[in-house]
């Protein structure tokens, strides 16, 4: 892999193999910046420029390491800007790009040390800790709920909903959602970890589906179809 | 491929919405401005007959371009594409629930094979796919007895006799209507649709879910591919693209983000849970049959049915998808693995010496297309196109390097998003070439006979009148050549995502962001 790492700074240079062209490279990257997004990193910009040497060195490596996390989670929270939802694909694709990077970095960090914290911005975050909580907003945003929503929601409303459904929310929701995942998300707010996803264990006995009337098909209507069938 | 000379036509990009809109370029070099993006176009898909070719655009319009027929005094015009109809295939919408707005953005068109006189296709944004009905109108009636020319009644005095109104020729004049609309069957956003050869049925799919519809039916459709996993923690997988096998209505194939494909067969038998009974070798069509057409049915069963055919892809948790609760009325069975009739995986075996971070990235696999013979399926990731021979899962049969060059730059291009572009590809009207898109506004041809490959440019200078097409070359330091593109200048706004080929003769279509560009071959021949 011809990339290489400047060391000391959160900074990352691409190079093609005889490594002449790298810093028109870089400036040419920062010029088609697809849909304009300033990056954050002006810090690599200048790095690059200093540094003219490769660097593979453990300290390297994990300066490389850890500008592709910086990356990667600027990546997470991007997606949250707009008003359109997040691609799920991209989303998993980084997340496991992620996964993948602090599987690298603990098996890059000397046994003989205790793993430091690495630092991130201004606060001070262990790597798991901030993975889980990408994974946890990872889990809301493919459920396609965006958190103000569900705090947007008054709690009175919530509990209404549990004892004595009401028929025409339920039948707005069921009217948007297809399936388990619209009522799922709408229950994350209030307790996910008791409460199973599938549609299955739900506490209600909603029409949570357009194409699902539960209830209503009865097995032995089913055994008579099918004798029609294979008798045919 | 070399045989042919590619030229630009008279009219390189179309007119109307697809005329490159005037941009005032910000400093970056990005086009800044609004109306820029709504025409970027979206997708772009020939008819069966090649007589029509769709465009979709990111502000939901369609354009339907049709081949004027050729012209015996102008024998070296031949038949060039001209606009035949647009209109405005979907609306953005918003989803107060979720405070999410739904783009109008056409992800995909696919036409549906012509019955009669009227033309037939299905376009689909995120969340929503429509039918729309083609009709041409170019006559009309003229002496009606109670009403003139101009429409207004008669005075009944004035008719002193009746005449029988006749049909008199007008200007053409094409209709669009939306006949079907078939909503809320997706939670998660739309890739791809595929028609199938029954020419009753199509399939759509989202990042999770593959749902099977019936085109006269849009109350209902039937879930047969599901990678949801329990757990959304869980997710590491999702759905590409899909694609109906062109000739055998039960085979579908789909493709993952972590560049493996699945070829289902939908005959598979299946388990019903709640009275063990098998149903037999036919397995579940007849039933699908049934309900689709069925009003005999309307009598015993709920409207609404929900069946699972295939396995969905074993997550870390469950091996085996969980079989569906008894106390679940609407469910009537899950394939399990070991039925027969599980997908065939068709995935490479990673090379350990090429791994980084970014390979899973660019393995995902961003578009699936079956052969026209249907022998053989061709992939696109992210730096290779990859033909799959029906037979073999343990490897493609070929790869063709598109744009090898980038493979040092992955880091870069995964910082400016360039790494999750979702490039098509295509296959010639006899499966010897395929064609992809790449950047710079450069795509690529393999002749898969003799492994020869050419990279071209849709531009405005090779759009001119009879320009012929001249090839292009990246080149990636050392010795460059006059005309040679060095890859540090290569422009990565300026991407082809979108090429269609031809059913049957060498005519290409490029989608050039907001332009669209058709090659034919310098000799109008049939394929070779």
């Amino acid at each position: 892999m011809a990339e290489r790492v400047c060391q000391g700074e959160f900074s990352v240079r691409v190079l093609a193999t005889d490594g002449e062209l790298g810093s028109e490279v870089q400036r040419r990257w920062e010029g088609i910046m697809v849909g304009g997004l300033k990056r954050k990193h002006s810090d690599l910009e200048e790095e690059e420029e200093k540094d003219g040497k490769w660097d593979w060195s453990p300290a390297g490596l994990r300066n490389y390491q850890q500008a592709l996390l910086r990356i990667s989670l600027d990546k997470v929270q991007q997606r949250s800007l707009g008003p359109r939802a997040p691609s799920l694909l991209r989303h998993v694709l980084i997340h496991n790009t992620l996964q993948q990077l602090q599987a690298s970095i603990h098996m890059s960090t000397a046994p003989a040390l205790p793993p430091e914290p690495l630092f991130l911005g201004e606060e001070d975050f262990s790597l798991s800790a901030t993975i889980g909580s990408i994974l946890r907003e990872l889990e809301t945003s493919m459920d396609e709920t965006e958190s103000p929503q569900n705090q947007v929601a008054p709690t009175g409303l919530q509990n209404e909903v549990l004892p004595q459904p009401d028929p025409v929310f339920l039948e707005a929701l069921s009217s948007r959602y297809l399936g388990d995942s619209g009522l799922d998300d709408f229950f994350l707010d209030i307790d996910t970890s008791a409460v199973e996803k599938e549609p299955a264990l739900a506490p209600l006995d909603p029409p949570h589906s357009l194409f699902c009337a539960p209830g209503s098909w009865e097995w032995n209507e089913l055994d008579h179809i099918m004798e029609i069938i294979l008798g045919s | 491929m070399p045989c042919v000379t590619w030229l630009g036509r008279d009219r390189g990009a179309a007119p109307g919405p697809l005329d490159e809109a005037p941009c005032s370029e910000g400093e970056l070099g990005v086009p800044g401005l609004a109306q820029c993006t709504a025409d970027i176009i979206s997708t772009v898909e020939f008819n069966h007959t090649g007589e029509l070719l769709a465009t979709g655009d990111k502000g939901g319009r369609v354009v339907i371009f049709q081949r004027e027929p050729e012209s015996k005094n102008a024998p070296h015009s031949q038949g060039e594409y001209d606009v035949y109809s647009t209109f405005q295939s979907h609306e953005p919408e918003f989803d107060y629930l979720k405070s999410l707005e739904i783009e109008e953005k056409i992800n995909k068109i696919k036409w549906l094979p012509q019955q009669n006189a009227a033309h037939s296709l299905l376009s689909t944004n995120d969340k929503t796919i429509k039918l729309w009905k083609i009709t041409e109108r170019d006559k009309r009636p003229e002496g009606y007895n109670l009403k003139d020319e101009e429409g207004k009644l008669k005075d009944l005095s004035t008719v002193t006799s009746l005449q029988v109104p006749v049909l008199k020729p007008m200007d053409l004049m094409v209709e669009v209507s939306p006949r079907r609309i078939f909503a809320n069957g997706h939670t998660y956003h739309i890739n791809s649709i595929s028609v199938n050869s029954d020419c009753e049925t199509y399939m759509s799919a989202d990042d999770l879910r593959i749902n099977l519809w019936h085109l006269a039916v849009t109350d209902r459709s039937f879930n047969i591919v599901d990678i949801k996993p329990a757990n959304m923690e869980d997710l590491t997988e999702v759905i590409t693209a899909s694609e109906f096998h062109p000739h055998h209505c039960n085979l579908f194939v789909y493709s993952s983000s972590k560049g493996s494909l699945r070829l289902c067969d939908m005959r598979a038998a299946a388990l019903c849970d709640r009275h063990s009974k098998r149903w037999g070798p036919r397995g579940l069509w007849p039933l699908l049959l049934l309900l689709q057409t069925g009003r005999q049915l309307s009598s015993h069963a709920s409207p609404e049915l929900r069946v699972r055919l295939c396995p969905p892809m074993p997550t870390p948790t469950s091996p085996h998808k969980a079989r569906w609760d008894s106390g679940q009325p609407w469910c009537l069975g899950v394939l399990r693995p070991e039925d027969h009739g599980h997908p065939q995986v068709f995935e490479e075996p990673e090379d350990p010496s090429s791994r980084s971070f970014f390979s899973e990235i660019i393995s995902s696999v961003s578009d699936v297309k079956f052969s026209h013979s249907g022998r053989y399926m061709l992939t696109r990731d992210y730096l290779t196109v990859k033909v799959w021979d029906l037979n073999m899962e343990a490897r493609p049969i070929e790869t063709y390097q598109v744009h090898d060059y980038l493979r040092s730059k992955l880091c870069s291009l995964y910082e400016n998003d360039c790494i999750f572009d979702k490039f098509e590809c295509a296959w010639n009207g006899s499966d010897s070439v395929i064609m992809t898109g790449a950047y710079n506004n450069f795509f690529r041809m393999f002749d898969r006979n003799s492994k020869r490959d050419v990279t071209l440019e849709a531009s405005r200078e090779s759009s001119k009148p009879r320009a012929v097409l001249k090839p292009r070359r990246v080149c990636v330091g050392g010795k460059r050549r006059r005309d040679d593109v060095s890859v540090d200048s290569l422009d990565f706004t300026k991407k082809i995502l979108h090429t269609a080929w031809h059913p049957a003769e060498n005519i290409i279509a490029i989608a050039a962001t907001n332009n669209l560009y058709i090659f034919q071959d310098k000799v109008n021949s049939d394929m070779h």
